[in-house]
């Protein structure tokens, strides 16, 4: 059913470039936060009329003040707003789960993908891509760009699927996989920007960093690191029909200004310095009266969970002492004590965003707070209220709001909750010993799967000798997770998720909704993914870009 | 003199050579493992992670890795790339640093120009009105913290005069309110300083000579006193500059300049052993530097420094020379 509404709305938006607002298009439509799915209570920008032309400007307030715009580097949240403005990939994800089996992938560069076995695609591409400096893109820069990528090690999916490729042609190349696994060439393909060859090797640092010879729909006129970057249209992008989402030029400049302060972004939009920005939730409400500003909630890609030690050197190895944690705990208020109720609770370690959630998940209990429960687990475990002590390993530069609010649920269930909130660098180094701490918070990203999510926190193969994050050696977990991953069958994924619950091994808390806030005439941000793209967004008569 | 400014700047190399070893050898104990900040995000297996290991030159002795780094700073001016982005850490520092020295040298005239005058007001009208109010006033700033202060100057300025931008580095004009976020807090210090310096020598015999011998009031305290309090001054001076040029953290944050504070403390955070080291280095020697102009500065405010330099000069030269 999921697989199905999302095919739809992918074919929609190709169809008439509509949902995104369209190049030069007349209407414009709504797409969920994340293409494959709409979420209650998620506003997605309004309908409105589009401009006829495209938009002279948009100023736009990022968070993040260390992002790279080189052809591949480090994930980041700005990194993953440009990427595909600047640089073309030889095809486009445009939502969570979107499948190439299921002709649901957007062809960028790639004009043509053929599988010739389980591990091995030939790949055709436009023969007139050219970058900003005018050097012409054939196959052999193709695969240098993902030698270059694994060699680097920036992209994980890069690195875990992609083998090796050979040009075949000056237009075609093979592309072979690692493994077979679902998922792998989706990530391939997506996963790489395409530069030229000639261009990397002979420019300079500075140049690959501030003024690079782009490959997609638009260029770097003016970086500034870690302040500001200005990117504008081509005016003679490389490919003119069959355009998908990411290659619209639905504005001719877009800028963005660094702002890591939250509430500087706010004070920003206020005063028309800026013309869209990702606003603090406790911010919201001042931009929620009157018509001047207009609002797109959408759920973050980080979602928070617990994890249990379950090896012996922690008292959580015994199950209803996990358990009594789990219904001592209130994931809303958790979230509250950052500060904020926006979120949606989870009812999986995993969040409701891969195309093989069960959606009678979230209609099911799910550890719901109930003392009395928690008490009765406490007693099962042998332990009188006060008697239990237990630590938490948190991250010293998150917010420890939440773990407080935490701390004061666990001790009115009798649960004494120590916080250790170290640095980066000490977390690292103590995060895999089973010695130090008996709960630990985590975030992680559902990029395309629920079985992935799970595979990175359970799978014995990530953590050799460990069993899982929370040090779970279990024969039948790992079983019943190669079940669900190699035949995502209702079936498997809810005997995964059964046992997972049954077991208590980690608790699913919540994800975060962010609120994005534009002005008045900046209608509909096209969210695609977990992210805004920014070249397609729609902005109508009365927009005015900010100075 | 030159052979003064010559001995200070080759005392220098070895006091950087020791920053430097210092703080690669500390970023050598830190707890977490460079290849997993490289790969930053999601799971590699330890083959690939000894593969990448490998390539940084990681699996090679400490103290090769250790001379090669200090080798490629002091002989080449290189820092190295970052762990986290690979970019360049020179470049990084070059392109941030002439923001820090833009909000650095405003914040330091706008703190002499203010509290120069208002110290030797307060020196020669000790006790008055205008003293008590004008320590009240510098102790209300010296209390705030700065990015309070840069708040309130932000909703003033910004929100409700709508006068001066927010955030930003575009002109000259978006430095105006850190200038003054990150000089106010500091005024209340240095006016202090000059206070108690002029009132030390306001009080000497030779300013009582001066007085007696009929100069103006003016040129008894700017011609007689002033001078002769000037050591101390220039000395806060110089370690307040020097101190700005390795960023004002708090201050970039919150107008979102990009200086070296910003970079230096998004390295500590995302565990950038390379970047931060170098970001260290670097400050290190600007400070360097403008603890040494300080020291020649006061060779030009006091003849008897002046002097002696001279005399340690002429000391080297031989009799029968």
């Amino acid at each position: 059913m999921k697989k199905a509404l999302a095919l739809l709305l992918a074919a929609a938006m190709s169809l008439s470039l509509a949902a995104c607002g369209g190049n030069g298009g007349t209407s414009a439509g709504n797409t969920g936060g994340d293409g494959s799915k709409s979420m209650p209570g998620l506003d997605t920008g309004s309908v409105a009329t589009a401009m006829d032309t495209a938009a002279e400007s948009v100023t736009v307030a990022v968070d993040d003040d260390s992002f790279t715009i080189g052809p591949w580097g480090s994930d980041s949240a700005v990194r993953d707003w440009t990427e595909t403005i600047l640089w073309t990939h030889l095809a486009y994800r445009p939502f969570i789960g979107a499948a190439f089996e299921a002709g649901e992938l957007e062809l960028v560069a790639a004009k043509s993908v053929n599988a010739v076995d389980s591990t091995t695609y030939e790949v055709e591409i436009y023969d007139n891509i050219v970058d900003s400096a005018g050097n012409a893109i054939k196959a052999s820069d193709v695969v240098f760009s993902y030698d270059k990528l694994a060699e680097l090690g920036y992209v994980t999916e890069i690195s875990t699927y992609y083998s090796s490729a050979e040009a075949t042609g000056d237009y075609t190349l093979t592309i072979n996989l690692k493994s077979d696994t679902e998922g792998a060439i989706e990530e391939v393909l997506c996963g790489c920007s395409i530069a030229s060859e000639s261009w990397y090797t002979s420019a300079s640092q500075d140049e690959i960093e501030k003024n690079p010879a782009t490959t997609g729909p638009y260029t770097v006129e003016n970086m500034e690191i870690g302040a500001s970057l200005t990117m504008a249209a081509k005016d003679n992008y490389w490919k003119t029909s069959d355009l998908t989402t990411v290659e619209l030029q639905n504005v001719k400049k877009i800028n963005l200004k660094c702002i890591t302060e939250a509430s500087m972004r706010s004070v920003a939009l206020e005063n028309g310095e800026v013309d869209m920005a990702e606003i603090a939730a406790s911010d919201v409400s001042r931009f929620e009266s009157g018509s001047d500003y207009n609002i797109t909630r959408y759920m973050n890609a980080m979602s928070q969970y617990l994890i249990y030690n379950t090896s012996e050197n922690s008292p959580m190895h015994d199950v209803n002492v996990r358990r009594a944690v789990s219904y001592a705990t209130d994931s809303l208020t958790v979230m509250m004590g950052g500060g904020s109720d926006a979120c949606v609770v989870s009812h999986d370690v995993a969040p409701n965003k891969g195309p093989d959630y069960v959606q009678d998940w979230d209609n099911q209990s799910y550890f719901e707070q109930d003392l009395d429960k928690a008490a009765e687990c406490l007693a099962a475990a042998g332990y009188k209220p006060g008697e239990l002590k237990l630590k938490i390993l948190t991250s010293a530069q998150a917010p420890q709001g939440p773990y407080v609010a935490l701390q004061a649920m666990l001790q009115e269930a009798g649960i004494e909750l120590e916080i250790m909130a170290l640095d980066r660098a000490a977390r690292m180094g103590v995060q895999n010993d089973p010695t130090v701490w008996d709960i630990a918070e985590y975030s992680d990203v559902v990029t395309d799967f629920t079985t992935h999510f799970w595979s990175n926190l359970f799978n014995e193969d990530n953590y050799p000798g460990q069993g899982t994050q929370g040090f779970t050696l279990d024969p039948e977990l790992q079983r019943l997770l190669k079940a669900a991953m190699s035949d995502r069958s209702e079936e498997n994924m809810n005997a995964f998720h059964n046992y997972v619950v049954e077991n208590c091994y980690m608790y699913g808390l919540y994800t975060e909704i962010r609120s994005i806030v534009t002005t008045k005439g900046l209608t509909n941000v096209c969210m695609q993914k977990e992210n805004p793209v920014l070249n397609a967004m729609t902005f109508t008569g009365d927009y005015v870009p900010a100075v | 003199m030159t052979r003064y400014i010559i001995k200070r700047l080759l005392i220098m190399i070895p006091l950087l050579i020791a920053v430097g070893v210092i703080m690669y050898t500390l970023m050598e104990f830190v707890p977490g493992d460079p290849v997993d900040i490289v790969f930053n995000t999601g799971f590699h297996t330890e083959e690939e992670k000894d593969l990448m290991r490998e390539a940084m030159g990681l699996n090679r002795p400490f103290v090769v890795r250790l001379g090669e780094y200090i080798g490629g700073v002091f002989l080449h001016f290189d820092f190295g790339t970052s762990l986290l982005d690979g970019t360049s850490i020179k470049t990084a520092l070059l392109n941030r640093f002439p923001n820090t020295l833009y909000i650095a040298i405003f914040s330091i005239l706008l703190t002499v120009v203010v509290g120069l005058p208002l110290g030797i007001y307060t020196a020669v009208h000790a006790n008055s009105l205008g003293d008590k109010v004008s320590l009240f006033v510098t102790l209300l700033f010296d209390c705030m913290p700065s990015f309070w202060t840069a708040l309130l100057l932000v909703l003033l300025f910004s929100v409700k005069l709508k006068w001066l931008p927010s955030s930003g580095n575009d002109s000259l004009k978006f430095f105006i309110l850190p200038t003054l976020a990150n000089s106010l807090g500091g005024l209340a210090g240095f006016t202090r300083q000059v206070r108690a310096s002029m009132l030390e020598v306001i009080r000497s015999d030779y300013v009582t000579t001066a007085r007696s011998k009929g100069l103006p009031e003016h040129d008894v305290v700017y011609g007689h006193a002033l001078p002769n309090a000037l050591i101390p001054i220039l000395t806060v001076v110089g370690m307040r500059f020097g101190s700005m040029l390795g960023g004002a953290t708090i201050v970039e944050v919150i107008f979102s300049i990009p200086g070296i504070g910003q970079y230096l403390v998004n390295a500590i955070n995302g565990l950038d052993y390379t970047a931060a080291t170098g970001s260290i280095i670097f400050i290190a020697f600007t400070f360097s530097v403008i603890m040494l102009l300080t020291d020649l500065l006061y060779a030009y405010a006091d003849p008897r420094i002046k002097a002696q330099y001279t005399a340690s000069s002429r000391k080297k030269v031989p009799a029968n020379g």
